[in-house]
């Protein structure tokens, strides 16, 4: 019986060694989905190489959730995050932030890309970026078939088309449809029309990339926007029918960046950590690995990664529309409370 | 233990929902009523739940009792019954896609035939999500009416037939009504289980086929709005416990008028 207690109290200890971030290494949670495993084969394994600090990457459905969960004792000591949900974090009280001084290398950064406070500190260190553009599968509908946002909301399309679910659009679909219609963010009104009518037109709400690449991939729908790295993984697998549209009005930009919880663990050694995630060295070799583009200015692709892209880097990033996402995050419940009255088809 | 549990969970939940920026209040249940969308939500996840434990009924009795007559192995039968519980409900609600979807299984046969001139629409829509419903939850209603009629005294329906009455007239009068306190222990499993359904309502809904516990997923986990989300929850308790009092009561009446002990 006493042999049994200790296997158990030895698992426990075990379980929750394995959760508890250590101050001598990195604890990191990223999406699923193959990020996780970008990150250990762009990142992880390199930094351990080269600084002798573990890292630990776990994979999470929303690393904003783990956060926000674990606010008074955080177990990660940094996470992966969009600019928006960094923002909302932020003004939460859930994230440290820095000294730009701390990050030599954010100066090959542009300004925009950085997400700061008003008191002009940095919150998490920007890596890299992917684009929110049109999905489309060749086998139903032409790329030129959507050289416009606005052409997702000709009826011709009725029930071949999918749109991401309310907390979604309304960040990403609602501000760059209202640019599509010479608005911006901080008039979603003027995207609003244009969303609708694509959720009247689409088949089915995609609640998750695995849904919204099977739709894709057994020609369920011709098209819908997503994200250019989603479509990247699904050519590099073989799928020959997916193509990614950049329409005249433009693309979304989707800087993804790297952010630390509140009271986290070692600072040494996630101070180290963000300032390799800031160099452009792993930038370079997660394009390779999963289609993230570098935003650092110095870093340049591989042949392979340049003839995928099909375009110059820099051109393309400078090509795509960043919003302030410190307004979508500070409007976020209105925004989506918005989208969702209006899909429903209610006005009240 | 369990119900100390439940009630700490619950009571836990309502002192969210009454939370708001000044202190205690009904905002976020008047914020939600006030709201036709979310109303709409509402009465969706109540037809459509009563839908599907309907069509569980309908599906379910028969194999309970066919199971039950069975007189070779019924093991293996409740085994086969009981196998999609083995395998995650993802992936089983992934499979109606390939088989229900435009491109699908079905279509793609029936277009072949020329009996449709294009795909009919039987998934991403309720249509779609009350058979996701039912094929995930049928078990629980199967097993629960199976479990009374292998208990049933099958003497009381010899007796039946040997005052001269038929197989259908035995099954009315005799095997039904015993097997009735099954029969309601398995619409509440499957009414309960359908309200509080997230995965399938996600993939198998269309745009405007949202149910209440794929609001409140959404916003536990991807607004983080804790005191909605509360106030949604306690609204769906609500919901699923004005069916399932009645359900009780009638239950327990009838376990009373068929052990002949009557309702006191």
């Amino acid at each position: 019986m006493n042999t049994r207690i200790a296997k158990w109290k030895l698992a426990a200890a075990l379980a929750t060694f394995c959760i508890t971030g250590q101050a001598n290494e990195i604890t990191m949670a990223t999406w699923g989905g193959g990020v996780g495993a970008a990150w250990r084969e762009a990142y992880a394994k390199p930094f351990t190489g080269e600084t002798g600090i573990p890292v630990k990457i776990v994979e999470v459905p929303t690393p904003e959730a783990q956060i926000r969960a674990q606010k008074d004792d955080p177990k990660f000591n940094a996470a992966i995050s969009s600019l928006f949900e960094a923002a909302q974090m932020h003004k939460d009280g859930l994230l440290e932030d820095f000294d730009m001084k701390d990050f030599p290398a954010l100066a090959d950064v542009p300004e925009k890309y950085l997400l700061k406070t008003p008191e002009g500190r940095l919150i998490g260190v920007s890596t890299y970026f992917a684009y929110y553009g049109i999905a489309v599968n060749t086998d139903l509908a032409k790329p030129d078939d959507f050289s416009s946002w606005k052409a997702l909301a000709d009826p011709k399309w009725s029930g071949k088309l999918s749109v991401t679910r309310p907390v979604y659009s309304s960040a990403y679909d609602l501000t760059i449809m209202a640019v599509a219609n010479g608005g911006n963010e901080k008039t979603p009104e003027k995207g609003l029309e244009l969303l609708t009518a694509l959720a009247k037109n689409s088949l089915a709400m995609y609640s998750s990339m695995a849904q919204m690449n099977q739709l894709l991939q057994r020609s369920e729908v011709a098209a819908a926007p997503y994200y250019s790295t989603r479509v990247w993984q699904m050519k590099r697998d073989g799928q020959n029918n997916v193509e990614m549209v950049i329409p005249k009005e433009g693309a979304l930009m989707l800087p993804y960046m790297v952010v630390v919880p509140k009271n986290a663990k070692g600072r040494d050694v996630y101070m180290k950590w963000l300032n390799y995630v800031a160099q452009p060295d792993g930038q370079v070799r997660i394009a390779d690995v999963a289609g993230y583009l570098p935003l650092n200015g110095k870093a340049k692709l591989s042949d392979r990664a340049a003839k995928e892209l099909g375009m110059p880097l820099l051109e393309l990033r400078d090509s795509l529309y960043q919003p302030d996402w410190q307004y979508i995050a500070d409007n976020r419940k209105a925004r989506i409370e918005m989208v969702e009255r209006s899909m429903a088809g209610t006005g009240r | 233990m369990l119900v100390t549990l439940f009630v700490t969970g619950i009571g836990y939940l309502v002192v969210e929902s009454l939370s708001t920026g000044d202190g205690p209040g009904l905002d976020n249940f008047m914020r939600f009523f006030e709201r036709a969308d979310y109303v709409a939500v509402l009465i969706r996840t109540i037809l459509v739940s009563l839908l599907a434990t309907l069509v569980s009924a309908i599906i379910g009795y028969p194999i309970a009792y066919a199971i039950s007559r069975y007189r070779g192995n019924r093991n293996f039968l409740m085994m086969l019954v009981i196998t999609p519980w083995l395998v995650s409900v993802v992936v089983r609600t992934y499979g109606w896609l390939v088989i229900l979807g435009p491109r699908g299984t079905l279509n793609s046969l029936l277009l072949s035939m020329g009996l449709i001139d294009g795909p009919l629409r039987m998934i991403f829509n309720m249509t779609g999500v009350v058979i996701g419903l039912v094929h995930v939850f049928v078990p629980f209603f199967i097993v629960s009416v199976l479990a009374v009629l292998l208990h049933l005294d099958r003497a009381l329906e010899e007796a039946s037939q040997m005052l001269c009455a038929g197989p259908l007239r035995t099954f009315l009068y005799v095997t039904w009504p015993l097997s009735l306190p099954g029969v309601i222990t398995g619409a509440m499993l499957v009414y309960l289980l359908s309200t509080g359904a997230i995965v399938t309502p996600l993939l198998l809904g269309g745009v405007r086929d949202g149910m209440l516990a794929t609001q409140i997923y959404q916003d536990v986990l991807q607004v983080f709005d804790y005191p909605k989300a509360a106030s949604m929850a306690i609204v769906l308790v609500i919901v699923a416990f004005s069916l399932v009092i009645p359900l009780q009561l009638l239950e327990r009446r009838v376990a009373a008028r068929v052990s002949g002990k009557g309702v006191k």
